[in-house]
Parts: structure tokens; C-alpha cells; sequence
């Protein structure tokens, strides 16, 4: 008996060493990920901080500039998971922008023209969400083409594109888009100095033709569109206009922007210049040579009076206030800035404007109410050549920090007084306090950044919490992947009482995201399905049909799990085919996808949602078509023929 | 002349007797298969039917009148009406009518599930319909497209099973 017991405890006691050693292998300690991994505690702080589980929502929204790709592109913070490319100026085949569907070619390629020439790109750059009491509503996203000014309409229940709009007066911009504190307007400023006109202007007749221009597009929140024919521009001198802000609060009711090239100088640096523009210095020297350029202060109210009063130039069918009658009705100014300034920013009260030259090491803090003060005593220092008065820089001046090389672009903290600019040079974000004029701490950033972003930077009450550093290179951060490196943005982690913690490194691989604004998640009110009878041309249920006139063919049909109807549709060669289609799902995330072999045609049909698509049945022959998306078990069954008879 | 007459009469009398040989190998084969569907359509509905007991008290608030265990068809459709109460069809307004519910994220998933299985109704009707006229292979093909509805039921049924389990 005792020798039975004896025998099941040995047998017990093995078990248990056993279970006890296989337990071990399977769990894991964080030492032990530390040791393998080489981490050290703050790099597990930094993972607890981003780390968001599967299922867990993302805290944030950021809407980044996606460059040179034409599209926006949305991530969320703290995770940094993207969760859209939402396309612009670019077609993208995933989402059928651009691919036959009526709606999205209309948008890309007849709103998006600019002088009648088709764009299948865009160079974007600063996106705006659109405000009510400068606060964020979360309704409608706005964003810029550099390369062939125009502006885009996003509408953040869908996140499409709803509304493209081309800027008749400028050949190329880059201060937009930015919204005034209810949205009323969006803001377009010119680049480089052009004619208003489309015609010839030999660049000897620079200072007196060639011309900026501050666009306000009239948006209607009704409707969510730009009302191009309530919109109107203001004359600005030849300078090279940069980034522009409304103002805000205290400064409310005037519009900023940069300048640079106050010199109105024109290249002709190496061989191959026209005769008259050679064996000049490049435009970098004789563009940066004056220490200062000039920060224009337009006044809103004034020029929107100028407007209805039919105070105007009509140029290309658009009406443009003239500098002259602004500066007659004391509505344009001038202030001296650091050379080749980056941002002017204007901070939560609208009191103080920050003004970064990307050539001096400090920040340039203007005062709303002495830069008034200075305009109601009409006390100016000069006029520039067009006649427009200049504000005394140092009168104007509330102080200037010296934060280190290369000073860019200024957002701000929820605690008062506090804002972080971007060190361009320097690779690093400052930390600074604007009001008491002192830098308080550097972090280092990897490499060039161009713009940040906090939670809620630009409003009346920005969040602290998250900044994002939007960094121009990133050479060591990632593994090579050939020459073309991806940008990088970095999560620095700002909370108040903390030295600034850098967070995370996110590979950008769709081209230069210059600005980008963030946004608490829970202001979106997204859909999640379209309504049907916002189509036109839905079809219902049981209605299918396929009707011809003459060699007009008009094809009714739906899709849902995991059949179209009809399935076999026969046409002749040479009709004109127009294909209405409604996904008649009502399932969440239940997209079907619709192409026809060869026909060059791609859509993305969310559930509820109605497409059209026109082509030609141009040679005979068997098309199958077939849904894209992997919809349902049977998704290789959802296809049909389209039969093309000779 | 007539040789050769005679031997095409057996050639096409052999042909069209293989052929009907063939039709009938087929028919029972379309009648087997249209029976082991019903089988698999009543055991997939038995397992549609356990989700539905598990998830049913997990979605709508006052599940005791709601969901029956005993009848789980019964619940699935309940869950629905509640949750269509406010709701206009034409008007295509569900998520900005819904009443209160335990789990949204769940229960809209669910109420797409039941969209799915009310539609194998009819096809299995159909089918029962076609057998009685031993039109095996047409019997068998309603069974099927009944059986795909069911997939798809069972695909988002699962769904909301997930989300309510927080897996």
C-alpha cells in the first residue's frame, strides 16, 4: 500500500516537474523579449505608449499630405496604422477613382482640368480640416495641388473626394489649404510670381505684370462645395507668397501669409539660358540676399466688402480685387520677416504670430494687438513698390527666441504659452515657450523635418498629448530598400511635466508629406454604408434589365453575395454601352468589386452605392466580368459573360 | 445496302441506349446529391441555430422576450423587428434609427445575417417543390443556391459571435 502511494506521488511529483518545464517553454517574460530583442525599458515605455490591440481604436485621426502621389493619406495615432490613400488628383484603381465609374472621372478628369489640359497628378501639400469657432468639425478636408493650383474637397463621411476646383489666376501655389475659423472661406496663395493672364510676358516686364494672389473660395457647408462663382482673389505683389493662415480669436477676421524672393529676382544660373537671363546666380542666392522678406496681412472683411461692391478685375472669368483698392481702403500690409520664412502660425488666442526664417536661428513672435495698434495710428515705416504700407518689424515684434539652424514650422500645446518648432537643420523639434520667449528643450529627430503636427495644433484649443515629426529623409531608420528611402514620420510623445519622448518611426512611402493635421477620431461621423436613393440611377431589386436604342445599350443591373444580375449580357459590336450598377448590400465592409476584361474600367462598389460606366463594344468577342473584392466564399462564382457579337 | 442500313439502326439504337442509361445514371446521381444537400442545409441550419441561442441575449436588452431558445428562427426575426422599430425601409436610415442595443457593432452584423438566411427560404421551397416532380438536378441546384445563403448567413453570424466574444 505505502508503496503504491510512494510510487503514484513520484509519479504526481514528475508530472508536475513536467508540466511546470512545458509551461516555461510557452510563456514568455518581457526580460526575456528584452534580452532576445535588445531592447532596452525605454523602448518598452515607447511600445506601451503605441501598441493598440486588435480591436482597439486609435485615439486620433491624422490627415497627412501624401505629396507627389495627388492623394491624402489618413493614419491613426497613437498606432500609426494607415487605414486610407484617399485619392485626390491621382486615379486609384482600388477605390475605381478614376476608372471609368461617371462620378470619379467627372471629379479627376473634367473638375480637375486646368486649362483644359487633363492632370492625372498632383503635388499635395497642406490639408485643412474644415472649423466652426476654430475648433475642428470633422466634416470636410481640404488639400492643395503645388504644381497645378487647385483645390480639393474631401468629404470626411466617405472619405472621397467630392469637388476639384482649378485656381483661374495662378500657375503655381502653395499656401493652401487653409479655412478661416468657420470655414466660410478657403484660403489659395500663389507661389511663384505669373500673369493673372495665360498669355507670353517676357520676364523684363517681371516687376510690373508678373503677380501673387491670395484666392478666398467661398464653401458652402450645406452643400460641402466651393462656390466658384462667390469666390474671388486679392492682387499681391510679386514676391513669392509661402504658407498662409486665417487668423483667429483676437486676430480674427485678417489673413497671413509668408513671402519669399521680396527681391524679385530672376536666375540664369549655367549654360542653356535664354540670352538675356544668362550668367546670372542661381535663384537660391539672389532670392535669399535681402535678411528680410515681408509677412502680407490682408484684411478679410475689407476685401469680402471690395468684393460685393464690384471692386474688382476680372482675369480668366474670375474677379480679383486689386492691390491698389486694398491699400486705398486700408486693407493690405506689409511687415518686415526673417528671410525665406516657412509658416506663419498663429497661436490658440490669436495674439501671437510666429514667423520662422528657415536662414536665422530664431523665431519671430509678431503681436496681433501692436501690429493693430500700429494700423489704426496709421504709423508705417514705408511703402514697398507697389505702394503697400510696411509695419515696423521691431514695433510690431512681441520678441524673437533663438531656438537653433533652420527654424520651420510652429504648432502648440494645451498649456498656455507653449509651442514646438520644427529645426529644419538641425534635426530636432524645440520645445519653447512663445509668450515668456524661451526655448525649454531639444529632441532630436531623424532627419530634416519640414512641418509638424500636435493633436489639434492649429485650432483655439489644441489637445499636447502627440506631435508628429514629418521628416523629409530618413537614410539609417529603415532597411534599405534602394536609393529612394522612404520619409519618415516620428510620434514624440509631449505631455505636459515630461521631457519629449520619441515614440515611433513610421516608414511614408507615397511621397513627401509636407503638412498633415490630427484630429480626435470621435469628431468623425462617418457612413457606413451609402443610401441607395442617394443615386440617380440605382437599380432596384427584380428591375434588371438590359435596354437598347438603336445602338445605345443601357444595362440595369445589381450585385450582392455572390451573383450580378444579369449574368450573360449580349451586345453587337459598336454599341455604346452605359452600365448602371447598385451593390445591394446592407452589410457593413460588404464591397464587390466590378471590372470587364479589357475594357480598362475598375469600381469599388460600397454597399448601397450606385456606378456608371460608359465604353465602347469596339471589337467582338467573349468579356467576362467579374467582383474584384474577395467578398464571400463563392467570390470567384460572382462573374458573368459579356458577349459581343460580330 | 441493306447490311449497311441495318448496322447504322443498332449503332444509333446502341448510342441512344447508352444515352439513356447515362440520363438515368445522372438523375439518381442529382437525386442523391439533392438529398445529402438537405442534410447538410438541416444540420448547417442546427448550428446557425446555436449561434443564434448564444448571441441573441447578447445584443438586445430584454432578451427574455426576445430570444426563445426553442425557437431560434423565432429569435433571429425578433432581433430584427426590434432593431427595424424606428426604421423606414424606403427610407434606408437603419444605423440612424437604431434603438438601444447591447452590442451595435454585433447586432448589425447579426441583423445582415438574417437578411441572408431569409433568403434560402424560398430556393428550398422551390426545391422541395421540383423533387416532389422528381426534377432531381433543378431540385438539387435550389438546395444549393440555398445552401449559399446560408454560407453567407453563417459568415456574418460568426461575425457578431466574434465581436460579442471580444475575440
Amino acid at each position: 500500500m505505502f508503496n503504491k502511494l510512494k510510487s503514484l506521488m513520484k509519479w504526481i511529483l514528475l508530472s508536475m516537474i513536467a508540466l511546470g518545464l512545458g509551461a516555461e517553454a510557452f510563456t514568455q517574460s518581457l526580460d526575456q523579449v528584452m534580452k532576445e530583442r535588445n531592447l532596452s525599458q525605454q523602448d518598452l515605455l515607447a511600445a506601451a505608449k503605441t501598441y493598440t490591440p486588435s480591436g482597439k481604436k486609435d485615439e486620433y485621426i491624422v490627415f497627412s499630405s501624401g505629396g507627389q502621389s495627388g492623394q491624402v493619406i489618413a493614419y491613426g495615432v497613437p498606432s500609426m496604422r494607415i487605414l486610407k490613400y484617399i485619392a485626390v488628383f491621382t486615379p486609384e484603381p482600388w477605390q475605381g477613382y478614376g476608372y471609368g465609374d461617371a462620378h470619379t472621372n467627372k471629379i479627376l478628369y473634367e473638375q480637375g482640368k486646368v486649362r483644359g489640359r487633363t492632370i492625372t497628378w498632383g503635388d499635395t501639400h497642406h490639408p485643412a480640416i474644415s472649423e466652426v469657432n476654430g475648433e475642428y468639425d470633422g466634416k470636410f478636408l481640404f488639400i492643395n495641388d503645388k504644381a497645378n493650383p487647385r483645390v480639393a474637397v474631401i468629404d470626411l463621411k466617405t472619405f472621397t473626394t467630392t469637388q476639384i476646383v482649378e485656381n483661374p489666376i495662378m500657375k503655381s501655389e502653395h499656401g493652401a489649404a487653409f479655412v478661416t475659423p468657420n470655414t466660410e472661406y478657403v484660403l489659395e496663395a500663389s507661389q511663384y510670381a505669373a500673369p493673372f493672364t495665360n498669355n507670353y510676358v517676357p520676364l523684363e516686364e517681371y516687376n510690373e505684370k508678373y503677380r501673387g494672389a491670395m484666392t478666398f473660395w467661398k464653401f458652402n457647408k450645406k452643400k460641402g462645395k466651393i462656390e466658384q462663382k462667390q469666390s474671388f482673389s486679392v492682387e499681391l505683389p510679386p514676391y513669392w507668397q509661402d504658407l498662409s493662415d486665417a487668423g483667429k480669436n483676437m486676430s480674427a477676421g485678417w489673413v497671413f501669409t509668408n513671402s519669399f524672393n521680396s527681391e524679385r529676382y530672376i536666375g540664369g544660373f549655367g549654360k542653356g539660358n535664354t540670352e538675356k537671363w544668362k550668367n546670372r546666380l542661381p535663384h537660391e542666392a539672389g532670392v535669399s540676399s535681402k535678411d528680410t522678406d515681408y509677412l502680407h496681412m490682408i484684411n478679410m472683411e475689407t476685401a469680402k466688402k471690395l468684393y460685393k461692391q464690384g471692386k474688382y478685375t476680372i482675369f480668366n472669368g474670375h474677379p480679383v480685387i486689386m492691390m491698389k483698392d486694398m491699400v486705398a481702403n486700408e486693407a493690405l500690409f506689409l511687415i518686415p520677416e526673417p528671410k525665406s520664412p516657412h509658416g506663419v502660425m498663429i497661436d490658440p488666442t490669436g495674439q501671437y504670430i510666429t514667423v520662422s526664417g528657415k536662414l536665422d536661428t530664431h523665431v519671430s513672435v509678431y503681436d496681433i494687438k501692436k501690429m493693430t495698434a500700429l494700423i489704426n495710428k496709421k504709423e508705417y515705416d514705408d511703402t514697398d513698390a507697389y505702394g503697400i504700407p510696411i509695419l515696423s518689424m521691431t514695433k510690431s515684434l512681441h520678441g524673437q527666441v533663438e531656438l537653433g539652424l533652420g527654424p520651420l514650422h510652429t504648432q502648440y500645446d494645451s498649456v498656455k504659452g507653449i509651442a514646438y518648432t520644427s529645426l529644419f537643420v538641425d534635426s530636432a523639434i524645440a520645445r519653447w515657450d512663445f509668450i515668456n520667449l524661451k526655448l525649454l528643450e531639444k529632441i532630436p529627430i531623424n532627419y530634416n523635418v519640414g512641418h509638424l503636427v500636435s493633436a489639434e495644433g492649429d485650432t483655439v484649443s489644441p489637445d499636447g498629448k502627440y506631435l508628429i515629426a514629418l521628416n523629409k529623409l530618413s537614410i539609417d531608420r529603415f532597411m534599405q530598400i534602394g536609393p529612394l528611402h522612404p520619409q519618415n514620420h516620428q510620434l514624440i510623445d509631449i505631455t505636459e511635466g515630461r521631457k519629449m519622448q520619441l515614440l515611433y518611426d513610421m516608414p511614408f512611402p507615397l511621397g513627401e508629406p509636407h503638412y498633415a493635421v490630427m484630429m480626435k477620431a470621435d469628431k468623425l461621423k462617418t457612413i457606413k454604408r451609402y443610401k441607395k436613393k442617394w443615386f440617380k440611377h440605382r437599380v432596384k431589386p427584380g428591375r434588371e434589365k438590359v435596354v437598347r436604342k438603336g445602338n445605345k445599350v443601357t444595362i440595369h443591373s445589381t450585385l450582392i453575395r455572390s451573383h450580378f444580375s444579369p449574368e450573360v449580357i449580349e451586345v453587337k459590336v459598336g454599341d455604346e454601352i452605359t452600365w448602371h450598377i447598385t451593390n445591394l448590400e446592407r452589410a457593413q465592409d460588404e464591397t464587390h468589386g466590378f471590372t470587364v476584361d479589357q475594357m480598362n474600367i475598375h469600381g469599388s462598389l460600397e454597399p448601397g452605392e450606385t456606378e456608371t460606366f460608359t465604353f465602347t463594344a469596339d471589337a467582338e468577342g467573349v468579356y467576362p466580368f467579374y467582383c474584384t473584392e474577395f467578398c464571400s466564399a463563392l467570390h470567384l462564382e460572382m462573374m458573368g459573360y459579356l458577349m459581343v457579337k460580330p | 445496302m441493306k447490311t449497311n442500313v441495318k448496322k447504322w439502326s443498332i449503332l444509333l439504337f446502341s448510342a441512344f441506349m447508352v444515352m439513356c442509361f447515362s440520363g438515368m445514371a445522372n438523375a439518381e446521381d442529382y437525386k442523391a446529391n439533392y438529398f445529402a444537400k438537405v442534410k447538410q442545409n438541416n444540420d448547417t441550419i442546427g448550428v446557425i441555430a446555436g449561434v443564434i441561442n448564444y448571441v441573441c441575449p447578447k445584443l438586445v436588452p430584454g432578451a427574455d422576450k426576445i430570444c426563445n431558445p426553442k425557437d431560434p428562427v423565432g429569435s433571429a426575426v425578433g432581433v430584427q423587428k426590434y432593431m427595424e422599430k424606428d426604421w423606414d425601409r424606403e427610407e434606408d436610415d437603419i444605423e440612424d434609427n437604431l434603438p438601444e442595443l447591447l452590442n451595435e457593432e454585433a447586432a448589425l452584423q447579426f441583423w445582415d445575417a438574417v437578411e441572408q438566411f431569409k433568403l434560402h427560404f424560398s430556393y428550398r421551397a422551390d426545391a422541395k417543390k421540383l423533387a416532389a416532380k422528381k426534377k432531381w438536378y433543378d431540385a438539387f441546384l435550389n438546395e444549393e443556391m440555398a445552401f449559399q445563403y446560408l454560407v453567407k448567413c453563417a459568415s456574418r453570424g460568426i461575425f457578431a459571435k466574434k465581436i460579442v466574444d471580444k475575440e
